[in-house]
């Protein structure tokens, strides 16, 4: 392809960035949404030579479906196929390593969620991006209509200041066999072995050896609604969570289901219940909802819409009845990303909020197993470690 | 046949009450010949009445909205039993039939949000409905809350209380102020192998007139408050001792007290200090 796309007769001819997927182990959405847009062209496929055989094999048939090299070696993947961006998916423990390396090469760096498992290696990612300049984005669902919408419908005072915010962010699906379902003396289920089996639905966000519960694994998406709806940084925390639906989560000790009350500055508090309720609590996937309330107005926004029901004779049990249309969220995440890197300006998830949700997050964990709220207290980046 | 007095609804309502409840005759508060009588809603004269209630009045209904406000000392030696409407709701009732049924499995969350144009919370008291709320959020749950964490926006325009209950169940209640005009009222319940939901966002009907189209949401408070004399007159009938239910609604008033010290203290309480 041309290293450069055709100009209009307005703009100038836009660079087109040159992207590895370093590491598809996991969602491979993530890359598939980046290079279906016309900047961001797919050169190579990159991974550790130390990964066990199923992950190359992922990686192998990713590249092999796109007809780029897949090279067993990060460094040299971005160096000698000249890579500008990265696009992060392997196991979760592995992530910030994987960004910071890809960022110490020179590339710019799209991230899967979660951000990370551990406290020092958000610390790590954190003050390296800063030190590097590189553009981050942590991949996200602000792109989706109805969240556009909402955003303008809070950007136009229509609803006044905000009071309230409430997040309902429930996946109805499956992961393994129900809570209660394992026989005595049957063994544990295993969380990676689940996690790879899960790949085959797209249901893995918790690939790796950690076990993670609902909330680290995916709340990185309403926490990231509520950044795209107000600047005002939590400061306190109350959450609750248990294993209510899966065995898998049961047997590791981390939970299907959370709620957490937020406290931010001036004076706004939120809510926040998220699950992976099972596939039989919603017939489409799950109720994803916003709950305004501001000093003029409030509003209720379903997350899903616009939709079109689909039903027909024989339809399978996993199809969503309610399908979404008019979702650009690939093209508007990959779109905000080349106008930061042209401008240098953040991006709509940028490293310093992913980080601020990873601690949000962590506050959230610590009250479940406190069951006290958790204040956090803001943190400089010179706290953060030098990042070696 | 029971003479039921009522206070707190305006005719029309008495009227659709009175056809669907025959043949209890259903009459005006204050009434000196009726046998029992029931308050469905704010009503200043049936609070200011209450201590000087007929002697012959046997038994008054309260509901929860009304009792938050606080309960007359003296009825006469009348007994008094005080109902949460909210559990009469046809969609609440609904809901609480599948649990029993054990449909949806074991509770794990209720999820609630009452909006509304009342006052912002300035005052000591929680609102009323937050009182309803956690009384519905008890009874759905099957158990009381054992921990409560509570949070106010400034202003006092909205407040979220935060229940744990046994075993890893909790509730998130929400209460906005909006402005005057239409309320909102959602309530979702996950269980363990199932989930209801009862959102008036996805019960509201469009309605175009030009310009933005607007909404109308079917009131279900009519057929809330007919099931509510309906249970009372079988209490009456049967001579139904009720004191667990006056308890569940005075368990809800404890937890909304500790609610209030959660606010102050910044704290969660737990059951053993409410």
């Amino acid at each position: 392809m041309s290293p450069t796309a055709e100009a209009t007769p307005q703009e100038a001819p836009a660079k087109i960035f040159r992207c590895a997927a370093v590491s598809a182990v996991k969602h491979d959405y993530v890359a598939r949404g980046m290079i279906s847009h016309p900047r961001f062209e797919l050169v190579v496929v990159a991974d550790e030579p130390h990964i066990p055989d199923w992950a190359h094999e992922r990686n192998q048939a990713f590249a092999d479906e796109f007809k780029v090299p897949y090279v067993r070696d990060v460094e040299r993947a971005l160096k000698e196929f000249h890579v500008d961006v990265a696009i992060v998916s392997p196991e979760a423990e592995r992530h910030c390593d994987l960004s910071i390396r890809a960022a110490r090469a020179g590339c710019h760096i799209v991230q899967d969620k979660p951000l990370t498992t551990r406290r020092s290696e958000a610390d790590r990612l954190r003050t390296e991006m800063a030190r590097l300049g590189k553009r981050f984005l942590m991949w996200n669902r602000n792109g989706l209509p109805a969240l556009v919408e909402t955003r303008r419908l809070v950007e136009s005072g229509e609803l006044g200041a905000l009071r309230a915010v409430h997040l309902d962010f429930y996946f109805a699906k499956d992961a393994g066999a129900p809570k209660g379902s394992r026989q005595p003396g049957y063994p544990l289920v295993n969380w990676q072995a689940h996690q790879i089996a899960a790949h085959l639905d797209g249901s893995d966000g918790g690939l790796g050896v950690e076990p993670m519960g609902e909330l680290a694994i995916e709340g990185i998406y309403p926490l990231a609604y509520l950044r795209a709806l107000t600047d005002a940084a939590v400061t306190r925390v109350f959450a609750r969570g248990a294993p209510h639906f899966h065995q898998l989560n049961a047997d590791n000790g981390v939970e299907d289901l959370a709620t957490v009350t937020l406290e931010l500055e001036g004076g706004l508090i939120a809510s926040l219940a998220i699950g992976r309720i099972g596939l039989a609590s919603h017939p489409s996937g799950g109720e994803i909802k916003l709950r305004l309330v501001g000093t003029k107005g409030a509003a209720v926004i379903n997350e899903a819409r616009p939709d079109v029901g689909i039903y027909y004779r024989n339809q399978p049990a996993r199809e969503p009845r309610q399908r979404r249309v008019a979702v650009e969220n690939d093209f508007l995440l990959a779109d905000d990303f080349a106008q930061a890197i042209d401008s240098g300006r953040p991006t709509m998830l940028d490293v310093e909020e992913s980080w601020k949700i990873f601690r949000t997050v962590e506050a959230a964990l610590e009250s479940i197993r406190t069951g006290q709220p958790v204040a956090l207290r803001k943190q400089a980046l010179s706290e953060s470690g030098d990042g070696t | 046949m029971i003479r039921l007095a009522v206070a707190g609804v305006d005719d029309a309502t008495l009227r659709d009450l009175g056809r669907r409840l025959q043949p209890v005759r259903l009459v005006r508060w204050p009434c000196e010949e009726a046998d029992a009588a029931a308050v469905l809603g704010p009503c200043d004269a049936a609070r200011r009445d209450l201590s000087a209630a007929s002697p012959s009045l046997r038994t008054l209904l309260v509901c929860g909205d009304v009792a938050a406000a606080g309960l007359p000392s003296d009825s006469s030696g009348g007994e008094i039993r005080v109902r949460n409407l909210d559990r009469s709701r046809p969609s609440r009732q609904l809901i609480r039939q599948q649990l029993d049924a054990g449909k949806l499995g074991t509770p794990a969350l209720v999820r609630s949000h009452r909006w509304t144009s009342c006052a912002a919370v300035t005052s000591n008291r929680l609102p009323s409905g937050l009182l309803i709320d956690i009384d519905v959020a008890q009874w759905l749950m099957g158990s009381p809350a054992e921990l409560v964490y509570a949070a106010k926006s400034v202003g006092g325009e909205a407040i979220q209380i935060h229940l744990g209950f046994v075993a890893g169940g909790m509730a998130l209640l929400d209460w906005g102020r909006i402005p005057e005009g239409d309320e909102y009222r959602s309530l979702s319940v996950l269980g363990s192998s199932g989930a209801a939901y009862a959102d008036d966002h996805a019960n509201r009907q469009l309605v175009f007139g030009g310009g933005p189209a607007r909404t109308r949401v079917a009131d279900e408070t009519l057929r809330g408050m007919a099931n509510l004399l309906a249970d009372f007159v079988k209490e009456l009938d049967g001579n139904r001792v009720c004191e667990k239910v006056n308890a569940a609604w005075h368990d809800a008033v404890r937890v909304g007290g500790a609610a209030m010290r959660s606010l102050k203290t910044g704290q969660a309480i737990r059951r053993e200090d409410f």
